[in-house]
């Protein structure tokens, strides 16, 4: 089953298929299913092989600001999967934090 | 030299494009192809859909924020958001950083893309405004700034040269006391950017406003802001960002947060068309070019008896834009013959910036404001001095 990402903006999906190109990581940018709530209409779609080294590429950049899930009990159904599971104990990327602003 | 009559086949004297303050001409081939290969190939909306030709789009828009971004020393692409041109970069920037309450900082040399702003918030918000006094040559002293600052000073806005008289400022001691004191300074390049080298982070400019049709020779229509790092600020607007659609409240991210509706792609691609043909090198060879020109026109200057200039005598601290006046005589009858029998094309009046008159004693006339660009040649700046030579009076 493959993993899928998504992503708060089209910008941070942009950068995302940036840093897997320059890695060499296969991966397919499609539309979101309707299902996967939230974000921009945009995801990638990765094999279970890759998504250790993509979490790695993305980590690496500091890129933050998306999701991570995999198929559903039912058809159509998605369920999110915590990154740290993926990459073990380390912690998130703090570049999206730090682009999180609040106005007065 | 352009002749109009090669161009267009428009009757008229060869032309000498003297105005590239206001927009630089002509611009390089390269814009135009960007544009319409932009057209052909990715022409539709970028970050509103997941097809191919929108997803190019999107591609685009990434490549050319790294490439501003690398330009500029902004160390992330979501640092740069895309306005409409330096003026929409100021006012997201004045707007969204001084609430009620709050004072600024700025300058008696500013635009009134500055100006305006601050004034108007001043009015609607109750902001507290000082201007720091210029030099007789237009220069603003930091020790000026540095008088004004109050406890509840929220941001200092300065020029980062003249748009009247081309006095660069000394913007990086602006910025050592903006790092100091912890107050965000925010650079108006748009007579600058793509002239001087700019890098944001070493450099510790907070917040750059930038034109790209001036010294970045692309078309009209597209700037944008650049942050060293994100600051708490509200937006100007608020609206479709294709992100987070579900949500009545604007995406607190950027470049989101800060850009609502559709990207002016066309402007970005040719921008990105000029960035490729005036590389920063291209770029270098120009300014030193510009320089060398600046020391040719002012030398024959000296010899336009009645001309006066405003601001520094020389080449050195300065841009190669010279404000003229010839006193006792009417400026924009001056411009109206430099134009139809001499084709000198220059810009005569107050250029945005009455409070710069005020302080160069030329103010309600104005100037003759002549400004050279990456094509400005020796035959150019040669014509121009014979012409003015003519509003000598014997």
């Amino acid at each position: 089953m493959n993993y899928l990402f998504t992503f708060v903006s089209t910008h941070h999906a942009m950068k995302a298929e940036s840093y897997l190109k320059k890695d060499n990581l296969p991966y397919r940018l499609r539309m979101k299913p309707r299902t996967v709530s939230a974000d921009c209409g945009l995801a990638l779609d990765v094999k279970p092989e890759h998504i250790t080294r993509v979490i790695a590429s993305f980590d690496r950049r500091g890129l933050s600001g998306f999701t991570v899930y995999l198929p559903g009990d039912e058809p159509g159904d998605w369920r999110n999967v915590p990154v740290e599971d993926i990459r073990g104990s380390a912690e998130m990327g703090s570049e999206g934090d730090e682009n999180r602003l609040s106005g007065p | 030299m352009v002749s109009l009559m090669e161009l267009y086949n428009l009757p008229g004297p060869a032309i000498h494009y003297l105005d590239h303050a206001a927009t630089s001409w002509p611009k390089p081939a390269r814009v135009t192809e960007a544009i319409s290969e932009f057209l052909a190939a990715a022409g539709a909306n970028p970050g509103r859909g997941g097809h191919r030709m929108s997803l190019e789009a999107s591609r685009r828009v990434l490549a050319a924020r790294e490439r501003i971004a690398q330009r500029f020393g902004a160390g992330n692409p979501d640092h740069v958001v895309f306005t409409a041109n330096a003026t929409e970069s100021l006012n997201i920037a004045i707007n969204g950083l001084l609430g009620p309450g709050s004072h600024a900082i700025s300058s008696v040399m500013e635009h009134n893309s500055v100006l305006r702003p601050l004034f108007e918030l001043q009015r609607e918000r109750g902001v507290e405004i000082s201007l720091a006094r210029a030099s007789g040559a237009g220069l603003i002293e930091p020790d000026e700034i540095r008088k004004l600052l109050r406890p509840n000073s929220r941001l200092i806005v300065i020029t980062h040269a003249s748009n009247v008289v081309g006095t660069i400022n000394p913007v990086d001691e602006i910025a050592k006391i903006a790092r100091e004191t912890g107050v965000p300074l925010l650079v108006d390049a748009a007579q600058t950017s793509g002239i001087l080298d700019i890098d944001i982070s070493a450099q510790l400019i907070d917040l750059l406003a930038v034109s790209g049709h001036k010294g970045l020779e692309g078309p009209t229509g597209i700037g944008f802001l650049l942050f060293r790092k994100p600051l708490p600020l509200h937006p100007l607007k608020q609206g479709g960002t294709g992100s987070q659609s579900e949500r009545l409240e604007q995406p607190t991210f950027l470049p989101d947060l800060l850009e609502s509706g559709t990207l002016n792609t066309v402007g970005i691609a040719g921008l990105m068309g000029a960035m490729e043909d005036v590389t920063p090198e291209v770029a270098h060879e120009s300014w030193e070019r510009q320089k060398w020109l600046t020391e040719l026109f002012l030398a024959g200057l000296r010899s336009v008896r009645d001309a006066r200039l405003l601001g520094l005598p020389t080449a050195e601290g300065r841009l190669s834009v010279f404000s003229l006046d010839f006193p006792g005589q009417d400026l924009a009858r001056i411009a109206q013959i430099l134009d139809d029998e001499f084709g000198v094309l220059t810009r005569v009046g107050l250029h945005c910036a009455p409070l710069a008159h005020k302080a160069l004693n030329s103010f309600p006339q104005g100037t003759i404001r002549i400004s050279f660009g990456r094509t400005t040649d020796e035959d150019d700046v040669t014509a121009a001095l014979d012409a003015l030579a003519r509003f000598s009076r014997e």
